[in-house]
């Protein structure tokens, strides 16, 4: 019965231990113009528009991220491939159905793993007039 | 009787599923908010930064609206906005320990907390935006 118990909670302090503050950061310093706004300050022409999703798996409640870092903003930026920029950003994250399954189910309840994503959509846009240098 | 309570089984996992599979938050900001690049001919007023416990029920498909929510940022009012705008999410100690200990799990479906903060500059500027044409 004792043995039972410390068993248990070792299986509620461990993942405590591990969560170790799973944090995403969405950050971008490239040149690329990110706006939620309608345009830009010069006439733009949107190119295309834009879904895009990442999502990343870790261990132990959030306590052992693997691969590549989350980052909406990067994500936005690669989706503007030669273009100036994005127009209309929407950024959100958090777990949509595939990542619940994976993280309740097979993960247990996230306790041994889990994952997380992160969702864009926007216009690509492009300048109507080219503009010098570019 | 078996095949009764495998039905209940499947409807109630099928519900659970179909509730918390919204768990995902919006980073909505000011209309023409800029995420890293800063606009030309920009002159920077005053570095912005907030972070919030943003709070859900049901693992996320409704957040509570007068229990420490609050929107993250303001409006910074005519002829200025936000702009290098970075964002991070974090599910720290206090979210672990609030989401998981209460009822060795099952708190998760009834206080799901994230600690969201944004950090970025109030910029003016003379230019208006022109709306991009499709």
């Amino acid at each position: 019965m004792r043995r039972r118990f410390r068993l248990v909670a070792l299986a509620l302090l461990l993942p405590t231990f591990g969560s170790g503050c799973y944090t995403v950061h969405h950050a971008y310093h490239g040149d690329k113009i990110l706006t939620n706004g309608p345009g830009l300050e010069r006439p733009t022409k949107v190119v295309e528009h834009f879904e895009a999703h990442d999502r990343q798996f870790f261990w132990i409640h959030g306590g052992i991220p693997t691969g590549e870092a989350l980052n909406g903003l990067e994500l936005a930026a690669q989706q503007a491939g030669e273009h100036p920029g994005v127009v209309n950003l929407k950024l959100k994250e958090g777990q949509g159905f595939t990542d619940l399954l994976i993280t309740h189910v097979p993960c247990l309840l996230g306790i041994v793993c889990g994952t997380w994503s992160t969702w864009v959509e926007g216009d690509v846009v492009e300048y109507e007039t080219p503009v010098a240098g570019r | 009787m078996k095949t009764a309570l495998r039905f209940r089984a499947a409807v109630a996992l099928a519900l659970s599923m179909a509730l918390s599979a919204c768990f995902t938050m919006n980073h909505s900001f000011p209309s023409n908010t800029q995420f890293g690049h800063r606009p030309e001919a920009s002159v920077s007023v005053q570095p912005v930064k907030d972070v919030a416990m943003k709070n859900y029920l049901l693992s996320g498909l409704l957040a509570y609206t007068s229990f420490g929510t609050k929107d993250l940022a303001k409006d910074p009012g005519p002829g200025r906005q936000l702009a290098d705008v970075e964002i991070e999410t974090q599910f720290n100690w206090f979210d672990f320990v609030v989401s998981v200990v209460p009822g060795l799990y099952y708190g998760y479906y009834v206080w799901a907390p994230r600690h969201v903060g944004f950090e970025g500059v109030v910029i003016e500027r003379d230019a208006e935006v022109v709306a991009a044409t499709r």
